[in-house]
């Protein structure tokens, strides 16, 4: 038996030494986790508006555009959960504080937390960005190794990457992602109908969102910080082939929020008609230019409040 | 706890350690330490359901005491009654309720009486099908006398609960696995090898081919309505494998593990894309299902040697209840149905299949062109099996069989290309025990670098984690 588990071991050893590699490199080379931790925390008494949401926020509202200074702290697929989890984290280190801002998207309200687009980023929300993740258990192995948390194939493509530019963070100082120009979807209508499909998950029970919210705007309004609750531009063929009802009821509850809390504003720009098709990067995704553009009419809509 | 976690990456060895160090030396205590194992194994999908494996043991082990103990026939008649009532209850009452109050319901609206049933909320237990078959055949065997009734509680508990096979099988016969709990386990250094081998080997069909082939699948079965008929076809070639590599697979790592433990678990699958027609396929597929159903089900019924009406008949009643023990959905008794369908005329007709020659690098043109047909059989029985409902498997039928199935389809090459390259490892390990028993290679460097490619094809091609499919049985 001591052959076997002998030669067992030897066998492993080029196995455990890429993994230990992996976790080498997750844990020094800097990402969008860390970096986005690291530049809240050296800016707490500059910052004035904090800019929340998935995605669409983090590729959509550039805070150069911003009279007051603001971060983006959006993260793709950053869920409501880790939005409430990062405000009250750093809520109370904030003291110029005067705005949150908060994408709301098609499926945000009916998320439902520890999805598969949660599976690996929950252990880096823990590790990285230190957020009590209160779903990872004491006995869960996966919170000792970020590497075994990700895909291989995904920690090969980023060192790849980190070897080729230096770094894997693909965010401004700002907080405000980096998109490739030339990576613009060329058939809108066809990744419409794919992506519409992607987003429908056909819940319609936004109680534990809400109530979410709920929380957040309570915490905004202990301290005099102004909510804006926000719906962002997206193309008009995947907008068309969203759920009606779930729109309204979208627009009910956040509607009711604004009407219900003092100091919570809410704008619906989903079929904003000054946004052009080259203002979109696929189907619900602003390009640069198209940033620029909503980041200069929402800071006007701050200035004016 | 799926086979293919950290978790489990953990719970292993940690188990395989101290079963070969601490509990080595008391074959009972080693016994009991399998027991608990088994019991946390299973308590990480639900500890509640614990109580249902429990209550199965501990019935049929009673049942099998008595049985052991009277020979009264009638007497032995209630016993095995009691053991399959609280059996196939369980099985009833977790698994097939609803359906029956559904199929009621609808069967009532269809002669224009609505009944207002209101439906359970019930959770389907992992593995209960598997379990309560294992245990039903040890006390039919039993009242069949073709065993003894075992008074050793421990090694029966062990028997039931075995962790390796406890939730997705092999289904074992008390007759092969039973008696291996009673005798102390060896060591062996080329059987654990070839328990890794076959866990490797399992890993790779279930990461790497079912994981990946279910991205496919799910996309294409869910968008069918506005996709071509040609990329329909290899949506189903895609679900072929994907349930091929999720399930033999499973049964590849639950053999594997128990291996390093010293059992021997029966085969489940000997290549069986490789049949030469679908009663070869019913011999290589799910073995330990369907051997279970010739015994206990088509044998009792008469087996083949009763008239050609009445055998017909039994051939249709065996794969119409093992469609329906896969799921209880009409979907799942039309795929018994079609294969039923297609197995009568071989039983009737064909006599043999001439099998492969060892000595031959390729098949003949007659062999190729049987394996084709059988495949293209099974294939589009599979899709039964993948809707939702038969309305949907028929309209996904009549799409591939339209005219746009002479279009490109819109599949990526690549999984076309795995899955040939697969099917050709196959073809050449088709006389060994698994797809990875390499063992016969006497480089081992050659050995080395193959098992360093299935490694990293796992790590690097892994598809997103999935559930094992035969999980919901």
């Amino acid at each position: 038996m001591k052959k076997f588990y002998k030669n067992l071991l030897i066998f492993l050893i080029p196995v455990f030494v890429v993994w230990g590699l992996t976790e080498v490199f997750y844990r020094t080379a800097e990402n969008n986790f860390t970096f986005k931790n690291q530049r809240i925390i050296s800016e707490y008494n500059q910052i004035e508006t904090l800019v929340f949401g998935d995605s669409h926020a983090f590729f959509g509202i550039n805070p150069e555009y911003f009279t007051s200074n603001t971060f983006n702290i959006a993260n793709v697929s950053q869920s409501l959960y880790f939005d409430e989890l990062l405000l009250q984290k750093h809520i109370d280190s904030l003291p110029n504080l005067r705005n949150v801002i908060l994408n709301i998207s098609y499926f945000t309200l009916s998320a439902v937390d520890n999805s598969s687009e949660d599976r690996w980023r929950r252990y880096f929300y823990q590790q990285q960005m230190d957020l009590n993740i209160s779903s990872i258990s004491v006995f869960d192995p996966n919170q000792y190794s970020l590497a075994l948390v990700r895909r291989f194939d995904k920690s090969v493509e980023l060192f790849g990457e980190y070897l080729q530019n230096g770094t894997i963070v693909s965010c401004y100082g700002n907080g405000f992602g980096m998109q490739d120009e030339t990576n613009i979807v060329p058939d809108k209508e066809k990744i419409s109908v794919l992506i519409a499909k992607k987003h429908e998950d056909h819940l319609f029970d936004f109680e534990v969102n809400k109530n979410r919210l709920q929380r957040m705007i309570d915490l905004c309004n202990k301290r005099g910080v102004e909510v804006f609750l926000i719906e962002m531009p997206v193309y008009k063929t995947y907008y068309s082939l969203l759920d009606t009802a779930k729109k309204e009821k979208i627009n009910a509850t956040l509607s009711q929020l604004e009407e219900q809390n003092k100091g919570v504003h809410y704008f619906d720009f989903s079929q904003e008609e000054s946004f052009i098709d080259s203002d979109f990067r696929d189907a619900d995704h602003l390009t640069n230019e198209g940033a620029e553009k909503f980041s200069i009419i929402l800071n006007a809509i701050l200035q004016k409040k | 706890m799926l086979f293919n976690t950290i978790d489990f990456a953990i719970f292993f060895p940690t188990v395989l350690l101290l079963y070969w160090t601490v509990f080595k030396k008391s074959l009972s205590v080693q016994n009991l330490f399998l027991v608990v194992v088994s019991y946390v194994f299973y308590a990480f999908w639900d500890w509640r359901f614990l109580s249902l494996i429990f209550l199965s043991t501990i019935v049929d082990y009673s049942v099998g005491l008595w049985l052991g103990k009277t020979n009264n026939l009638s007497k032995r008649k209630i016993l095995l009654g009691i053991s399959l009532f609280f059996n196939l209850g369980l099985l009833m009452t977790f698994k097939y309720f609803n359906f029956f109050v559904e199929t009621f319901v609808d069967a009532f609206a269809l002669f224009g009486t609505p009944l207002k049933v209101t439906s359970w909320n019930i959770l389907l237990p992992v593995g209960i099908s598997f379990y309560t078959f294992q245990t039903m055949s040890y006390t039919i065997d039993l009242y069949r006398r073709k065993i003894e009734p075992t008074h050793n509680i421990v090694a029966f508990f062990a028997f039931v609960s075995f962790f390796p096979q406890l939730v997705a099988g092999p289904i074992e016969r008390a007759s092969h696995l039973l008696p291996q709990f009673k005798v102390k386990r060896k060591f062996s250094y080329n059987e654990s090898v070839d328990g890794l081998r076959l866990i490797l080997g399992g890993l790779f069909k279930k990461m790497v081919i079912a994981d990946n082939c279910a991205l496919l699948v799910n996309n294409i079965f869910e968008n069918y309505e506005v996709t071509s008929g040609s990329t329909l076809f290899f949506g189903a070639v895609f679900f072929a494998f994907q349930i091929y590599g999720d399930f033999s697979g499973y049964s590849d790592i639950a053999i594997g593990t128990a291996r390093l433990m010293g059992f021997d678990l029966m085969k489940n699958f000997n290549y069986p894309y490789l049949s030469q027609n679908l009663s070869e396929f019913w011999r290589r597929w799910h073995i330990s299902l369907s051997t279970w159903f010739r015994d206990y089900v088509y044998i009792p019924l008469g087996g083949s040697r009763v008239s050609k009406s009445r055998l017909i008949f039994n051939v249709f009643i065996v794969f119409i209840v093992s469609g329906l023990w896969h799921g209880a959905n009409l979907t799942f008794v039309f795929w018994g149905f079609i294969h039923a369908l297609f197995v009568i005329p071989v039983i009737l007709f064909f006599k043999k299949e001439t099998p492969f020659a060892k000595d031959k690098k390729l098949p003949t043109i007659s062999q190729f062109l049987k394996i084709v047909t059988t495949f293209f059989i099974v294939v589009i029985a599979w899709v039964f099996f993948r809707s939702e409902t038969l309305t949907m498997a028929f309209s996904y039928i009549g799409k591939i069989f339209s005219s746009s199935f002479f279009t490109m389809p819109q599949i990526p090459r690549s999984g076309i290309f795995l899955l040939f390259f697969y099917m050709v490892i196959e073809w050449i390990q088709r006389h060994r025990d698994h797809v990875l028993d390499i063992g016969y290679i006497n480089n081992k460097w050659i050995r080395y670098t193959i098992y360093y490619l299935v490694v990293f094809a796992i790590f690097y091609y892994a598809g997103d984690l999935q559930p094992f499919i035969y999980f919901q049985f």
